[in-house]
């Protein structure tokens, strides 16, 4: 046992025995089929085709050269202190927290506070219905108003069924059956104002007016009216649902954070003397 | 090649245009960028998304940095966001605390408090894309996320579509700039590029892959072939240094036929009017024009120097095209107009008085006569649609049954025919009359043979005004046409308000002006509410090709920076107007001589 070399090939044979015995499943890196899906679907969502052959296997080569490269620098402590793995990781764990909230089924018992404090959000404007008699100012310019306040009792002294269009033809028609805001467009802004007013004070059925808009004069004969109201959380649930969720999304991730915050023991050190 | 591609726009011109008749018009915009925009993260540090964007342009309340809830003025018909897909998202990703690269160069310029190093960051997104062909700096580039940004700017304009109510559209801006010469500032050659539905769609064309026009529409006629239409609509033509309407294609050669027909069926629109300027005409241009001198932006971006005048201004456009039309019986230039924001703080709303509903408070807002990112404050599109969804919007696009406005919602109607009566607008169903025996804004007229009279085609044209904006001062037909080989321009005032006439030289008399700048207020009654006329082209040549277009204007309203000084108790700067005549402006209606046959 004198000769040089089976000193050398013992100690080669010890070294790749120790080797062999120490490697355990933290070494083996597997590429799985389903992985192997999930770059290729990447790769095909980026260029709107699969992957050639060669082309994937570059794809599973540099992740593979990736994750030993990530390996090593786990295993030579390359991890600790820096702050973007830091941060992504952070985030990560909040993210598959806030996850799971956003899947959540809340019964009703939870979504009708939530829809009570919201109710803005989901009122639907009030809508009117009614007819108008036009008195152009292009056609009578100042005397538009006038002439309106002069008609208006002719028209009052009419039955209902029995009155006919007065007035100007308006670019928009006669009768109209809108919200507010949309009245608003149509009219302009004043005249919806104003004809919200007269309907808080005036009953259905009565003629109110004449209401200015830039364009004249206008008698209005209102017919319906249904005041801004709230719908039924059963018929909006699904929306109601959706924002309850993103609501929940933010509030989770502090939750998540108080209830581990005390696990830790935290000492921040002072000013140094 | 060419006749084939003619004979297929010939065939389905028509189609287009024998459905139901539009009885709305529909108000929105088509250009709006929010935080993924690098220019609008690094210069107003724009936070907002695509879907506040959304939210707030279907009437939903906003709360700025400064704790004020602000709602739109009014709720617009339909919107697009349209991000710059140079790098999309990169300024705004890398500057987040958790990118990981916060710590990189690019993530200290955009993060820096200085001014100067955050617009260098944006000029290193630029570097790429200008001819240079530089490598991206670190951290620009990075595929997924450019993906994944269109992803979201596609689901977030389905999350907020509710056809019949508010209609989106998935869309972008290829942001390509171009030196006309060596040691020119670059001029705008930007589209925003609007599909037609979300299915299918592909990954954006950029000004990274191509800085030339016909690149961009090899793209969109590639997708179109396999089902996914699109168009793009050139704006800021303005500041393009005449490149935008040049008589050579973007390699320097004289345009041809194909060209032309490729260039009509990919882009059918032009942006006429945004916060950047108004590109319809300039005083130089049109001199005899008196309100030709409209929200003009003169300087060339980037730089102080004025750009090219000739090929800028649409108006120009469509008398080179007619140019075009004469000589070899193709028009390069047959293009509709429509008006957007182009705002780069996520929130649309265009509008003079921005003082309620602005995201940055007045007093921060500087009144001055013009930033480097715009002087003006934005306009519409108005669409005649039969419906607000996104086929029929579309469908309204692409036969050009468009018109731009400066911001109010000015509704007007635009026909030409042949045969219709002196009493047809007092008839109560004359707009379905006009669309049976005429034709609409943004469409062709030919002469009708089986009159075989020489008698000029007879123009509708009605105007309504905004509510909530002036009144109307007049209505004016813009008409170019051919004489002794050149293209010329005239100006018709054809229906005037409070009973003015015109003179015997063509003249008028201004409206007058009854605005009160200490108190932002004016008089309506000093214009008319409605205007309409039929009208017949006194100098009508039926040999020659023309095109008519109109021209709306309000009486003066108080002009943004009035506003603005009120709400901080200061005095507009000298030199500033006080005053505005907002407009809305038709896409044209061309008269084309009949061609010869081919042999």
């Amino acid at each position: 046992m004198k000769e040089p070399l089976y000193h050398f090939l013992f100690a080669g044979l010890l070294v790749f025995l120790v080797f062999w015995l120490s490697t355990d499943s933290q070494n083996d890196i597997v590429i799985s089929q389903a992985e192997v899906q999930r770059m290729s679907t990447m790769w095909e969502s980026q260029w709107r085709r699969p992957p050639s052959k060669d082309e994937l296997q570059r794809i599973i080569d540099l992740r593979i050269r990736e994750e030993v490269l990530a390996r090593e620098a786990i295993t030579r402590g390359l991890i600790e202190n820096d702050s973007v793995v830091r941060r992504r990781l952070a985030q990560k764990i909040e993210n598959f927290e806030s996850d799971v909230a956003s899947m959540a089924e809340p019964s009703d018992e939870t979504l009708i506070p939530y829809f009570e404090s919201n109710l803005d959000r989901y009122e639907i404007p009030a809508v009117v219905m009614f007819r108008h008699h036009y008195f152009s100012s292009d056609r009578r310019g100042a005397a538009a108003l006038a002439d309106a306040e002069r008609e208006i009792s002719t028209l009052i002294a009419i039955p209902t069924d029995q009155r006919e269009l007065m007035g100007d033809t308006f670019h928009e028609g006669h009768d109209f059956e809108a919200s507010l805001p949309r009245l608003a467009r149509v009219f302009g802004d004043d005249f919806a104002l104003a004809l919200e007013d007269s309907i808080t004070t005036a009953s259905i059925g009565t003629v109110v007016g004449p209401i200015p808009s830039p364009y004249g004069a206008h008698i209005v004969e209102l017919q319906h009216y249904v005041p801004k109201h709230l719908p039924a959380l059963t018929s909006i649930r699904d929306q109601v649902l959706t924002d309850w969720r993103l609501s929940q999304v933010e509030n989770t991730k502090d939750r998540f954070y108080t209830s581990i915050r005390d696990k830790y023991r935290v000492t921040v050190a002072g000013p140094s003397d | 090649m060419t006749r084939y591609v003619l004979i297929v726009l010939y065939v389905l011109m028509p189609t287009a245009s024998v459905q139901a008749a539009p009885t709305q018009v529909y108000f929105g915009d088509l250009h709006l960028h929010t935080r993924y925009s690098n220019d609008a993260f690094a210069f107003f540090g724009t936070s907002r998304t695509p879907d506040d964007a959304y939210r707030y342009a279907r009437g939903g309340s906003i709360t700025t940095n400064d704790g004020r809830t602000i709602k739109v003025f009014a709720p617009l018909d339909f919107m697009a966001v349209t991000e710059h897909m140079r790098y999309p998202g990169a300024l705004w990703h890398v500057a987040q605390p958790d990118s990981p690269y916060h710590d990189s160069d690019i993530g200290k310029m955009i993060t820096s408090a200085d001014p100067r190093a955050r617009f260098g960051a944006f000029l290193e997104v630029l570097k790429p894309a200008r001819a240079t062909h530089e490598t991206p700096i670190e951290g620009l580039d990075v595929p997924e996320r450019s993906e994944s940004t269109w992803q979201l700017l596609v689901k977030a304009a389905d999350d907020h579509y509710k056809p019949g109510r508010f209609t989106t559209f998935a869309a972008y801006e290829w942001t390509a700039e171009v030196q006309r010469l060596p040691n020119r500032p670059v001029g705008n050659m930007h589209r925003v590029v609007i599909f037609e539905d979300t299915v299918d769609l592909p990954y954006p064309f950029s000004s990274i892959d191509s800085t030339h026009p016909e690149r961009l529409w090899d793209y969109l006629e590639f997708h179109r072939a396999r089902g996914v239409d699109a168009i793009a609509i050139p704006h800021n033509t303005n500041i393009s240094d005449g490149l935008m309407f040049a008589p050579q294609d973007s390699w320097g050669k004289p345009i041809t036929e194909h060209y032309a027909a490729r260039r009509t069926w990919n882009e059918p629109l032009v942006e006429v009017t945004q916060q950047k300027g108004t590109s319809e005409t300039h005083p130089v241009l049109s001199p005899n024009d008196n309100f030709a001198g409209f929200e003009l932006r003169r300087a060339l971006f980037g730089s102080q120097e004025e750009g090219r005048l000739v090929g800028s201004y649409v108006r120009d456009a469509y008398k080179r095209g007619l140019e075009f039309e004469a000589w070899g019986f193709f028009n390069p230039f047959q293009f509709g107009l429509i008006g957007a924001t182009d705002y780069h703080r996520a929130l649309t709303g265009p509008g003079e008085n921005r003082v309620s509903h602005d995201p940055e408070p007045a007093a921060a807002r500087a009144i001055r006569p013009g930033s480097s990112m715009g002087g003006s404050a934005g306009g519409l599109t108005a669409i005649w649609a039969t419906g607000n969804n996104r086929n029929a919007l579309f469908d309204a696009m692409r036969r050009r049954e468009t018109y731009a406005t400066t911001g109010p919602r000015i509704s007007v109607r635009l026909f030409a025919g042949w045969n219709y009566d002196e009493e047809i607008l007092t008839r109560k169903n004359w707009i379905q009359e006009a669309y049976d025996h005429g034709v609409t804004m943004g469409s062709s007229l030919t002469r009708d043979r089986q009159t075989g009279s020489d008698a000029a085609p007879v123009l509708l044209i009605t105007a309504v005004m905004d509510p909530n904006s002036g009144s109307l001062d007049r209505i004016q037909v813009i008409k170019g046409t051919i004489e002794n080989g050149r293209s010329v321009e005239r100006i018709y005032n054809v229906a005037l308000s409070a009973g003015r006439q015109v003179r015997a030289e063509g003249a008028v008399n201004p409206v007058g002006n009854s605005v009160n700048p200490e108190t932002g207020t004016w008089d309506n009654s000093i214009g008319a509410a409605t205007l309409s006329v039929r009208w017949q082209d006194p100098d009508f040549d039926l040999e020659h090709p023309a095109f008519y277009y109109a021209r709306v204007l309000e009486i003066p309203t108080p002009r943004w920076q009035v506003y603005d000084a009120i709400a901080v108790g200061k005095a507009i700067p000298e030199g500033v107007p006080a005053t505005i005549q907002e407009r809305a402006f038709t896409s044209p209606i061309w008269y084309e001589v009949e061609r010869p046959r081919h042999p």
